[in-house]
């Protein structure tokens, strides 16, 4: 997001000049200029002048300056023609220094007006001089860092009408910088009506006082929404980020209506600078969060570096430069069809806009406006997101219950359990030994897929041991013998509930003649982070398949379960496939990269 | 009396055996033949001629209504032993004797003896007959059939499209399973009683039915005054 300092440039020491940019914002540069309609050549020294009939406000950047001490030098009539230009100058130097331009006015001075010049962004301590009388006096200049006392930020200096006549004027600055960390300082003073350079004072103070009730407002909401909703993550993080932004607003807000001492300036300035990156790498953050970006750390390493590098390499006053990283991040999720992308792609991009339109002076009222676009696209992107989470969830919880069901439904159904019945009925007069194995069989059965029916995952071996106990059960049924051979199976892994089961279900259907006994066999491997389970069954029926076609094996329910199971379980990492292979009906089920 | 029990677990088929040996003790000349799979079933059949088949419908997995409709176009009668009781509905439109859920006893078994023996009054709701056509069973709706004519041991269907299919089914034994709407004129006549347009007596002790398509059909003396109860009530 874009940070616009648009306050300071009135109230700090925004400057610039041919070979330094002073000021934090170059964009702020663009606004000051269009705000200035008056703009003095840069290359005439000494002959800058000012229409009194006209409006607007002159900045006056343009200086002679001398390295030394002489209140003579304040004297209009002092002849400075030998002192350097300041266009041409590179300095490091806080000691005592003049600087001197003349200003010609022209016109009438309005009737109920008067000249107010705006010094505000000169440091440290410093007096001003208006053809050698004293107009206002900041701080108190010195040589030394002890003795200077530095002045106050804001200051406006007023110009009784009388010595604003027609003519010639001299302007004369006597100032020292022993309190700032600036190494030295090109003036910028703007000299105007005071109602009007009052105005772009107090319309900057109600752009901010708006833009910070948009702030915390949408902080409060987006709290609000956090700790009574269902604490969704991206409303913290944005309403952290509005935090940060109202912060922002009211440190340099309070400029604006309370003085600060210009020694304080520094901690002011590592403040902002602290802030304006933070609040682009809390809205990354957000983004990352929101739109499951990989490699968040990566990102939020890229943002760092650069705020560092584009502040040592280009200046400080670059950092805005990174509001274009989130907007990256914005068409990267757009890309990735996230949900709610799109709007919030909308959002930041009609805030950079406005916020732009903002600094040039075109719509005044253009930063407030992408502040609420942004928030209002923000949080519609949130609520469309936690809608489409709770409908996800809504069917992954209907889908669960329908697998569950399925679960029992195979025990209970009739194919199964009347027939199960039907035997127990058949030993009892026969073998009542056999039909009681055959009940105790079934009960065990029952009590293990109860225990299993709600579970999403269970533990080999009580799949294992509910394998054995129905081929126990079938053996019994069929008058043969079942059995179930492991070799090499991780016993504690965790597998979808009833998936060996289904397929050996499957085989005693299909697989055996009447009164064949049989073998399944289970095995495991493990390659390359893969899980590899392999059932094979000997039954004879199967083996015939070969030569008739392949419509019996069609999908039938049993593969389906298996198939939703393993797709809960692992989605697009599993992989099925079943066959004959040496004669001897095989399945084979892989699982990718199980943890 | 031949019967056959097709199913393929070995215990339950036991007790079906012994269960029909409990039931038909007193039937002379008692065979019960147990087949486990469909195609032992089918090559038997193809051999051998039956009474009754006891059939369980779920036969090795596979759709146990292939192996009905073989069953039903023989001339024996069939009775089906299943789970899945949700079937038996479609299992009576198919023309079988009776529906035998399992689990059972030798008392429901009785039952479909009792029909068998038609001990019982029937309430056919039978929709399909099976006719094997070309080495293939194909159903005949009973709705598009006109009447019934016997034709040595076998019995002509004639369709309303004027087809005449052969049943493998005795006059006896297609009565058994034939809804009520259709009734027995004459020892070897069935007709669907909607398409009766008039009987008369026709003189010398020989009666006739007129059907609404012109055809007119032999009317036995003593099925003359059930039908004229029948239509005057």
């Amino acid at each position: 997001m874009l940070k616009f300092k648009n306050c300071e440039c009135l109230t700090q020491k925004s400057g610039s000049h041919s070979k330094r940019t002073k000021v934090r914002n170059p964009i702020l540069v663009l606004f000051i200029f269009l705000l200035c309609n008056n703009l003095f050549a840069q290359s005439e020294l000494g002959n800058i002048t000012f229409n009194l009939d006209s409006s607007g406000i002159n900045l006056i950047q343009q200086w002679k300056v001398i390295f030394e001490d002489n209140p003579e030098f304040a004297n209009p009539n002092f002849d400075d023609s030998k002192w350097q230009g300041l266009e041409s100058l590179s300095e490091n130097y806080k000691g005592v220094r003049w600087y001197r331009q003349s200003i010609n006015l022209e016109g009438e001075l309005r009737e109920f007006d008067f000249l107010a010049m705006n010094t505000s962004t000169l440091v440290s301590a410093y007096e001003i001089y208006w053809d050698g009388n004293l107009i206002l006096q900041n701080g108190s200049v010195s040589n030394s860092l002890e003795n200077e006392i530095a002045g106050e930020v804001f200051q406006l200096a007023k110009m009784p009408k009388d010595i604003t006549t027609n003519g010639k004027h001299t302007i004369a600055i006597r100032l020292s910088n022993q309190n700032s960390n600036e190494p030295f300082v090109y003036p910028q003073i703007e000299i105007g009506y005071h109602e009007e350079v009052h105005d772009v004072l107090e319309t900057f103070f109600n752009i901010q006082v708006l833009n910070g009730t948009v702030f915390f407002l949408a902080m409060l909401f987006n709290f609000a929404m956090f700790f009574g909703g269902g604490r969704h993550r991206a409303y913290l993080l944005f309403a952290i980020y509005c935090f940060v932004g109202l912060i922002d607003l009211v440190f340099t807000t309070y400029n604006l209506q309370n003085n600060i001492n210009i020694a304080l300036l520094p901690y002011f300035d590592s403040f902002y600078y602290i802030v304006s990156p933070l609040s682009l790498i809390l809205l990354s953050v957000f983004f990352i969060n929101n739109f499951e970006i990989p490699k968040r750390n990566l990102h939020i390493g890229i943002i760092a570096t650069l705020s560092i590098l584009l502040f040592l390499l280009i200046g400080r006053e670059s950092i805005f430069l990174l509001s274009f990283y989130p907007i990256g991040l914005a068409i990267y999720a757009v890309k990735k069809r996230r949900i709610g992308s799109f709007t919030i792609f909308i959002g930041i991009t009609a805030q950079v806009i406005l916020a732009f339109l903002f600094a040039f002076g075109i719509l005044s009222f253009g930063y407030t406006i992408g502040i609420i676009a942004l928030v209002f696209c923000v949080n519609l992107s949130i609520s469309r997101q936690i809608r489409e989470q709770s409908e996800q969830l809504e069917s992954s919880r209907l889908f669960s219950a329908k697998l569950e069901t399925d679960l029992l439904k195979k025990n209970i159904q009739p194919h199964f359990l009347s027939n199960t019945l039907f035997s127990i009925i058949s030993w009892i007069e026969e073998s009542p030994q056999k039909a009681v194995e055959l009940i105790q069989a079934l009960a065990d059965e029952f009590r293990l897929v109860n225990k299993i029916a709600s579970k999403k995952e269970i533990p080999l071996f009580e799949e294992i041991k509910l394998c054995e106990t129905h081929l126990e059960l079938m053996s019994l049924r069929k008058d043969a013998k079942f059995k179930l051979e492991q070799i090499n199976l991780p016993e504690s892994e965790m597998v979808p509930p009833m998936i060996f089961h289904t397929l050996i279900e499957n085989g005693l259907t299909h697989a055996f003649e009447s009164g064949e006994n049989g073998t399944f066999t289970l095995s495991c491997e493990k390659l390359d982070g893969n899980t590899h389970f392999k059932l094979v069954n000997n039954g004879s029926l199967l083996k015939e398949l070969e030569k008739s076609n392949d419509e019996q094996i069609s999908e039938g329910m049993g593969i389906r379960y298996i198939k939703t199971r393993l797709e809960e379980c692992y989605p697009k990492k599993w992989e099925m496939n079943y066959g004959l292979k040496d004669g001897l009906w095989q399945v084979n089920i892989l699982i990718k990269n199980k943890i | 009396m031949k019967i056959l029990i097709v199913e393929d677990e070995r215990p339950i088929a036991k007790f079906i055996e012994r269960c029909c040996k409990k039931i038909l003790h007193d039937q002379e000349a008692l065979e019960i033949e147990i087949k486990h799979t469909l195609e032992n079933a089918s090559n038997y059949l193809f051999e051998n001629q039956i009474d009754l088949c006891l059939l369980d419908l779920n036969l090795n997995g596979k759709d146990g209504f292939d192996l009905l409709k073989l069953a039903l176009s023989g001339s024996f009668h069939t009775v089906v032993v299943s789970a899945n009781t949700d079937r038996a509905i479609e299992a009576f439109q198919f023309g079988v004797l009776d529906f035998v859920p399992k689990p059972f006893d030798e008392r429901r078994l009785r039952n479909s003896f009792d029909r068998f023996f038609e001990r019982v009054e029937l309430n056919s709701t039978t929709k399909y007959l099976s006719v094997r056509k070309n080495n293939e069973n194909v159903l005949l709706e009973i709705e598009e059939i006109y009447f019934f004519k016997a034709a040595g041991i076998y019995v002509e269907a004639h369709l309303k499209d004027g087809r005449i299919e052969l049943l493998d089914k005795t006059m006896d034994r297609l009565g058994q399973i034939l809804p009520s709407n259709f009734i027995r004129i004459h020892r070897s006549y069935f007709v669907e009683i909607t398409e009766i347009e008039s009987y008369k007596h026709v003189g010398g002790g020989t009666y006739c039915v007129n059907l609404k398509n012109g055809e007119s059909l032999p009317l036995s003396r003593q099925k003359y005054k059930e039908l004229h109860e029948l239509f005057n009530h």
